[in-house]
Parts: C-alpha cells; structure tokens; sequence
C-alpha cells in the first residue's frame, strides 16, 4: 500500500446525464478500503442550473452531514485529509453527462468495413447516424444541379458537433475507391463563403481517415485544408482483421473536444479531479478485465443507464466491449424504441396493452425522463425496455463474448429496480445464458450502489481501494443459476437437484420444465451440489440425463436470492397465443419473487393509491391538523 | 435523501417577465431603438443572407489537369459575374469555354482542385419581433432584446417554429377532441386552442385554411406520426435532442404545441383556463423542442399583456419552489395531466406500487381525493392566480 498511501481518503464523483453520484471511500479499520458513504442527486447539466459541478458540491455537501466530517472549506475541496481526519486526499471523476456525438460513416461498401466502422463507433459515446456507401455516393453526386430531399451531403452541414469517418480497403489494396470517395466528400462540403467570411468561420468538419493505409496521402491531397482530418490505422487491415483500437481513440478524443469539454462546468470538475476525468466505459472494462483474471472466469459486465447501454465481456487476456449512446432507458428511450420496435418491448408486458399504447408510454417516459413508475404497470414496462437494452447489446458482442459464466450488473436501469429478482429475472430474459461451461452455473451480481465506473477512477490513484471497494462494496451476489438445457414437456420434471451443507444437512428440490424456481440457499453459505438432470435434458457441458456434481471441487456459494433453476429451455420462448402469454409471464414473475400475487391480481387497469384514510397521521407528523391541511389546499 | 430539483420553469404562469433575444444571422442592420415599442409583424433588424455557392467541375468538363485551370480562367477572384458569361476558355484551334450557369460572385479558390465556385447574390433577410413589446436593449449590427409581461404556458413537446396570432379557442372544455370541422375560414392566420387530442386530419385541415398554431392537450402517436411522415418506430431514431427526432431545421406550415403528451388526455386545466381567458388576445406560439443540452427548450404559448402591473409578478424563486399548497401537475403515467394541490411532505421514503421507494409529495386531486406522488413526478405550476390588466 505504499506507493497509494498518499490517497486514502478519496471522493469519487460519476457524472451522469441523469444522476450524479459521489462517494466517500477511505481506510476502515486495519488498513481496509470501504466505501463510506454515498450521495446520489439529480444532475444539473441542463438549464436553468447549467453546471454539473453544482450537484457535485450539492452531494459533497450531503455527505458532510451525513459523515460529519468536514470535506469542503470556503467552497473548495480540503485537501489533503487532517490528522483529524476532516477533508480528503483527492477527488476523481468519470463523466458520461454529454449524450453521444453523431457521426457520419463513409465507406467503399456497406458488409466489411462499414460494419468494422460501426464497430469501432459502437466501443465509444458515439452515434453512427447514417453509413454512406460509394453506391449511393455515385447516384447523388454533390456537385449534380438538383438534389433529392435527405440527400446524403445534406447531413454534412448538421454535424455541428459531429463528424465523418471514412474507411475502405484493406492495407496495400487498390486505393481508387477511397481516393473517390475522398474526392467526393470534398465535393459535398459547403464551398468557402466570397464574402463575410469572418461571420461563417465555423470549425472544420473533423473527419476520421481509418481505411487502406496505403490511400492516406491521397486522401490527405483531396482533404487538406477543407476538413479537420485525423489519420487512425485501418480497422479492416486484412480481410480476416479488425484493429478497432486506434480508431476508437481517435473518436473518443473527438468525443472529449466536442462533447465533453462543451459541457457547462466540465472544467471545474476537471480541475478538481486528481486524475483526467474518465469515460465511464473505460471504469466498466478496468472491472471486467480484473474480475475475469481474479475469478479465472468468464465476465460480462453490463451497465444499463439512462442515456447509454454499455456491454462490457473479459476472459484471460482477452476483452471486447459495445456501447450503444442515447440508447438506454430514460433520455435513450427514442432511440430504445427505434431499434427494437414496440412489437418487441409488448412482448414482455403480461397485460393487455396495445403497441400504440406501448409507444405512447415509452414516448412519454423520454419526455420526462426522470419521472419514477409509480404502478405495477409502468415498472414492467420499464423493466421489459430494459430486457430489450440488454438484448441489443447483448445481440453485438454475444458473438465474440461467448457464453459469460459471471454476470454483473450495474446501471441505475437495473440497481434501482425495487426487488433484487426482478433484476435476476430482466438478466435471464434478456441474456438468456446458457451455463454451458464446466460448473454448469452462471452467477449473477449487481452493483446497487452504481459504484462500478467510480472503481475504475479509483484505480487511477490507488488500485487496491478499487479491488477493496468493487469486491467489499460494490458487488451483491444474486444467487449462481443453473440452466437445463434440452426438451421436455411444459411442467415435466426437468431436474433434481441437491444442496450438501457442511455437517451432512442435504436439501433436495425438483424443478419442473418451464419454470424459473428460487431455491432457499442462505447468502454466504457454502454447499456442495449434484444435478441430475431427467431424460433429455443436460446441465452445462454433461450429457443429456449427465449427473454434474461439485464434489471434488469447489462448493457453491448462495447469493442475496438463494439459487436461481431457469427451466425454460434455450432459445426462450414465448408462447404465441397472447393469454398464455401472459400467464406464462406472470407466473415467472410470481415463481422468482419478482412481484406478489396482489400486484399482479391489480392488473390492468388498476386505481392510482388512494389515500385519504391516513392524511390525518402524516399531517400529524408534520405537525399540522388535517383541517389545516385541508384549508391549505384549498 | 432527494433533493428537489425544479428543471424548468412553473409550466403555467398567469404573469410573468417574458424577455426575447432577436439575433441576426449574420451582422446587418438594427431598426429600432431601447425603449421602442414593437408589434409583432414589426422588422426590428435586416442583414443579408449569404446564399449556399455551387462548385463547377470545371476542369473535368473541359478535360483539362486540374492544375492548368487555374491560369485558364479569364476573370478575376471575386468578379461579379452573369449567367452566360464566358469563365474559362482553353485551346487554340479549338477553344472550349465554360460559361457561367448563373449569375453571382466567382471564387477561384478551389480552381487549383480543378473547381470554381460561383455563389449567388445573397438575400434580404429581415427580422421581426413576433412578441409585442418592449425594446430592452440592443446589441448594434446584432440583436433586439424584447421584454414585456405576458402570460406563459409551456408544452412538452411541439413543432414548427415561432408564429404569433390570435389566440382563439376552437372547443368547449379541455377534455374535447379538436375535429377538423371546428377548423374554418374563421380560423385563418390564428392560434387555435384544442383541449385533448388532435389527430392528423384536423392538423392537415388547419394547414389548408393557413391556421399559424395549435395548442393541444395531447396527441395519439400514430396521428403524428402520420403528420410527419414517419413509416415506422425505426423513424424515431434521431441524431440528437431534438424532437421528434428530424424536426431540427425542417419547415413545418403550422406550428404545433402538445401541453401533456402522447395519447389522448386533456388538457390541464389550469393550462387550458388560462389560455381561454385570453380568447381573442394576440399569442406568440413556439414549438422548438430541445430535450438536452445547453440548448434545452421546452414549446410555450406566450400572451402578452403590455398593461399589467410588473409589480404584481411573482419573484422567481418563489414561483419555483414545491411547498404545502403549491399547485402542482402530475407526470405519473396513470395521472399524467392532472392537476392538485400539494397537502403535505412527509419526511422519509414511501414505498409505491411495485416496490420503489421514494420521497413523496400528498397532492389534493381535483376530485378531492389524496395521493402519493414521488417529487420527481410532480411539476410546480403558477403561483396564484392574479387580474391581469388586459
């Protein structure tokens, strides 16, 4: 610890587009980094307040009542913590509060490198708005005297902020296409005003040249001087290659001059941050990367916010992320509701409800999009938008992720659902993990407190407060979940299962096809396991009807839930007919714990909650009469 | 804990300091003077409007290298230039000219890449007022800052941009569909007060008998959607906060403000009372939409009242803050659009519906029933209604 011992009291602030967050971690007891306490505020980026540091100092001001301790002075941070112990040792930030940056994707073809492109877009905040290919270059050529409405070079001049990336060809290919499609773009942009020149000088369009590395200097011919052009290496090196990385970073800087450095206060907070203040996804990876080598497993984080869906896989060395901008499930809901269609989120909906009520709902949700569900039914809409986040995500990286046998979740889409199985519940829908890998389980853990992408700012400073705090702290243990996989009849016993306690005591259960069942497992508590599964159906890599056994090895740990069985069978299905539908729905829902038979009998169409039989006791508590609170409402 | 932030300003104000930056485009002419009174159709400023220039493939078409244009061309940088004037003449035995398509200003910069570009004479562009009022400042070759008091109600979401008339009021209760049959010739050039729902039809019927705005309750997706042309969910995709996503820069014939939002609900009564007391009064309606970001705006319906009292305006603070008694709209789902009167705070989280937890506020419906609402579904409106000196 001697190297981090400079920063032991530290005051972490994530910076969202809807929430702001800062906490408190310092030493507790002997040498043991623990999260203190954490404030969590509504952000202030938007006007009339315009600066996202007044909710910083509003939470930091939070936490002083709340720590006693004294962390601001004249308002500036007091820095370094006292021997006292008032003040702190350093801030760190992460910032995700900007919304994404549209781009522009200009490539040969629409299949290798275009997809390469949106790839390498979808690892960062940025949006890719349209792929422009040669084809359809060459049927609107700029420079034509009549032009269709939506014409391509028309989005050129709303990429304000924004930019183009431009690729094509692999390296040491023929670089005709891309010196065109250069040409071509030089011929879209605006020609330069004759006269009031000083009243159009707008920046220069950025473009990003990540194609056939042989091409650069003919595109930097055709470019110079027009565009503001940045040269990253080739995503499409060869035909079987990616390299998304270079390219990544030089839209992230992009993202941070035109996005993130606009935003009102942003200096501030960087000033106040001991290190440059982090991308949110990078924290995310950081975790990833760590629990896949401390665990020796496969990892997918996911973090579900309200403007962006961040996926994040880790394994050994290996590690892949996407991040889908102004997709999530508040001020990301347009985009949410594009992408999948209202047809998919009703799916998931155990009530009668049409799309064009779906699609009002979801549309009035991003006009408002930090009001909370106040009904049974606006909570399973949300919780069935963020299946479909997930979903989304999931359906880009599941290719090269594989199948994650440690699922963690965090984002204020998924820490602030009310019960911890409705979270399990919107992971397995959404993921549909499939447990095939040696232990035949996949655990699932959530971060209540959103601490994650503050873990990977904190690993900046002092790396092992990041490991103390994600492993003490940051990750509640849902339960392992154990999938059979296979065929069986709708209520046929799909597997029995064992739970062996230390000291002999055994617990047995049966799990029926087609059911997702909870099964009692105390939190923390250790157990050997044996599944044997029925005839036709395996767990994990075993044999159709295969024994799996942990004896021998490591015992299963319980989690928050206990042990989660989903027998539902892989891919899930969802019965086509829309009353079993809904039956089928809501008995998961009920089997898991996710909700109660009374909220479900109270749908639809239930009655807001009425409560005029107990304005008498809280007028008392706040000391004043019903009467009187009668004759002031009046 | 939560802290009450107010994001916007009280949704409905009876009287208010309305403040308006009218900016040029471009640096031009300012016509009036601080203190001036302004009407609406009034031109407080005038510039010129740079046209967009057109870029000539010159040296293809002539068959020429690009970098022997730029000594082929006959006139200067800069020159005015007519259409059918001769540009570029090259060869001896054979000339080949390129003449000008189009009358404008020719720029050689680009002749070195093979180019030139002509850009056509730019346009007058003059700059009304639209707001009755008040010159409060002015900002020389730039903008008019105009102020007056006025009455404000702002929507959720709308379309179309700035537009003033008179307001008129096409139904009876708040509650009432606006039909296209209640659109007519007598609803020319005015802003037409809806109460719940439009649909397309009557949005169409109100372009056709050039109505300037309506102000709606709420509106059904599918009649936007077909009022905008969208085919589909994957239209709602957009490339940044505006909304509906595409409206940015697009010209609507009529401009549209909905006061709740999607579907078909009413509108709030204290929205829709204040407006219709003002029937026949002259009303600036803007339907800019911007969710996030420095440039953040709501739709509103502005009437102004030059005569009122500025000492009677409510200070700002106090029109903000949530207290007992304040009057407040509801943003829940299933009570979106109502109105109540907040009757207690209670100190702690309550548990909803569902399972969250949260701070609440106990709201006096309309009906005189009790609710718990969470604060952050709760938006302040006016302060007290007051008689306003038309």
């Amino acid at each position: 610890m001697d190297a981090d011992a400079d920063f032991r009291a530290i005051l972490v602030a994530d910076c969202g587009i809807e929430r702001t967050r800062v906490s408190l971690v310092d030493v507790v007891g002997e040498d043991e980094y623990r999260l203190v306490a954490q404030s969590d505020l509504p952000s202030t980026v938007d006007p009339p307040l315009a600066n996202l540091t007044i909710a910083v100092r509003q939470a930091i001001a939070e936490l002083e009542v709340r720590t006693g301790r004294k962390l601001l002075e004249d308002g500036r941070l007091r820095i370094p913590q006292g021997r006292d112990g008032q003040g702190v040792d350093a801030l760190v930030a992460t910032c995700s509060a900007g919304g994404p940056l549209p781009i522009l994707v200009l490539a040969v073809t629409a299949d290798i490198t275009a997809q390469s492109a949106i790839r390498a877009l979808e690892g960062t905040y940025a949006v890719p708005i349209r792929v422009v290919t040669m084809e359809e270059v060459l049927q609107n050529d700029p420079l034509a005297e009549t032009a269709p409405e939506g014409v391509w070079w028309q989005v050129l001049e709303r990429l304000c902020p924004g930019g183009v990336l431009l690729v094509g060809g692999v390296d040491g290919g023929n670089i005709a296409p891309v010196r065109a499609l250069a040409r071509f773009l030089a011929e879209a942009l605006p020609p330069r005003p004759t006269r009031l020149e000083h009243e159009v000088a707008r920046p220069p369009l950025p473009v990003i040249y990540a194609g056939n590395r042989r091409a650069q200097e003919a595109v930097q011919s055709c470019l110079e001087g027009a565009v503001d052009l940045r040269l990253a290496e080739n995503v499409r090196p060869g035909m079987r290659e990616e390299n998304l990385g270079p390219a990544r970073q030089e839209i992230s800087r992009l993202y941070e001059e035109q996005i993130r450095q606009r935003l009102p206060g942003y200096e501030e907070l960087v000033s106040w941050s001991q290190s440059p203040v982090q991308m949110p996804y990078l924290g995310l990876q950081l975790v990833a990367r760590f629990l896949a080598a401390h665990r020796q497993r496969r990892v997918l984080v996911l973090d579900l916010g309200s403007a962006s869906t961040t996926l994040v896989w880790a394994a050994g060395e290996e590690c892949g992320r996407v991040v889908l901008g102004q997709f999530g499930l508040g001020y990301g809901l347009a985009r949410l509701l594009a992408r999948r269609g209202a047809a998919r989120i009703r799916r998931w909906l155990p009530f009668p409800i049409s799309e064009e009520e779906v699609r009002a709902r979801v549309l009035n949700r991003y006009l408002r999009p930090r009001t909370l569900p106040t009904t049974v039914e606006d909570l399973l809409l949300q919780q069935a938008l963020a299946r479909e986040a997930l979903a989304e995500g999931w359906g880009k990286i599941q290719e090269e992720a594989g199948r994650p046998e440690m699922v963690v979740a965090t984002g204020g889409g998924l820490a602030r659902m009310p019960r911890l199985a409705q979270v399990a519940l919107t992971l397995l829908d959404a993921l549909e993990p499939s447990g095939e890998n040696p232990t035949g389980l996949v655990d699932l853990y959530l971060d209540r407190s959103c601490l994650l992408p503050s873990v990977g700012a904190i690993a900046t400073l002092n790396p092992d407060a990041a490991a103390c705090v994600l492993l003490r702290d940051a990750l509640l243990h849902l339960g392992p979940c154990l999938v059979p996989l296979g065929r069986a009849k709708p209520g046929a016993p799909a597997l029995s299962l064992e739970l062996e306690y230390p000291g002999e005591m055994r617990q047995q259960v049966e799990v029926r096809w087609g059911e997702v069942a909870l099964v009692p497992f105390r939190w923390a508590e250790e157990a050997h396991l044996t599944v044997r599964p029925a005839r036709g159906v395996h767990v994990g890599q075993g044999r159709p009807g295969e024994q799996l056994s942990t004896h021998g090895g490591e015992m299963v740990r319980g989690g928050a839930l206990g042990l989660l069985v989903d027998a539902r069978g892989r891919p899930l299905l969802l019965p086509e007919d829309e009353e079993e539908r809904w039956r089928a729905l809501r008995a998961w829902w009920r089997q898991c714990g996710a909700g109660t038979e009374e909220e479900l009998a109270d749908l639809p169409g239930r009655q807001p909650a009425e409560i005029p039989e107990r304005v008498e006791g809280m007028a008392e508590a706040l000391g004043v009469t019903a009467a009187e609170s009668a004759r002031s409402s009046e | 804990m939560t802290v009450y932030y107010p994001t916007f300003r009280p949704a409905v104000q009876p009287l208010t300091m309305v403040t308006r930056v009218r900016e040029l485009p471009y640096a031009g002419e300012v016509l009036v003077r601080v203190g001036n009174r302004v009407e609406p159709d009034e031109v407080v400023a005038r510039t010129l409007l740079p046209a967009r220039g057109r870029r000539y493939p010159v040296a293809r078409i002539l068959g020429i290298a690009e970098k022997d244009l730029p000594k082929a061309v006959l006139l200067e940088d800069g020159a005015e230039v007519e259409a059918g004037d001769i540009l570029v003449r090259v060869g001896r035995l054979r000339p080949r000219i390129f003449r000008s398509p189009l009358s404008g200003t020719l720029s050689t910069a680009e002749a070195a890449r093979g180019y030139l570009v002509i850009t056509p004479p730019a346009q007058t562009f003059e700059l009304r007022a639209a707001l009755k009022g008040f010159v409060l400042a002015v900002e020389p070759y730039r903008s008019v800052t105009i102020q007056t008091p006025a009455a404000v109600v702002q929507g959720i979401f709308g379309l179309g941009e700035e537009r003033h008339g008179v307001l008129r009021v096409a139904v009876t209760s708040a509650g009432d569909e606006l039909l296209p049959e209640m659109v007519d010739e007598r609803s020319a050039l005015s802003i037409l007060l809806g109460g719940g729902p439009v649909g397309a039809a009557a949005l169409e019927r109100a372009i056709s008998y050039r109505v300037r705005g309506l102000v709606v309750g709420s509106i059904p997706v599918e009649e936007l959607q077909a009022f905008v042309g969208y085919r589909g969910d994957a239209d709602w995709e957009g490339d940044g906060w505006a909304f509906p996503p595409g409206s940015a820069g697009r010209d609507f014939p009529l401009t549209l403000v909905v006061t709740e939002g999607f579907g078909r609900r009413p509108m709030s009564t204290p929205a829709f009372e204040l407006l219709a007391s003002y029937d026949g009064q002259e009303a600036l309606i803007e339907g800019r939409t911007c969710l996030h970001g420095a440039e953040m705006y709501r739709p509103q319906v502005v009437i102004p009242l030059p005569r009122a009292n500025p000492a009677d305006i409510p200070p700002e603070e106090d029109a903000e803050r949530l207290g007992v008694g304040r009057e407040v709209r509801l943003l829940s789902e299933d009570l979106l659009g109502q109105t109540g009167t907040v009757v207690g705070l209670p100190r702690g989280l309550r548990t909803m519906a569902g399972g969250i937890r949260c701070r609440v506020a106990e709201v006096r419906l309309e009906t005189g029933s009790v609710v718990a609402v969470p604060l952050e579904n709760l938006e302040v409106l006016g302060s007290v209604r007051r008689t306003v000196a038309r």
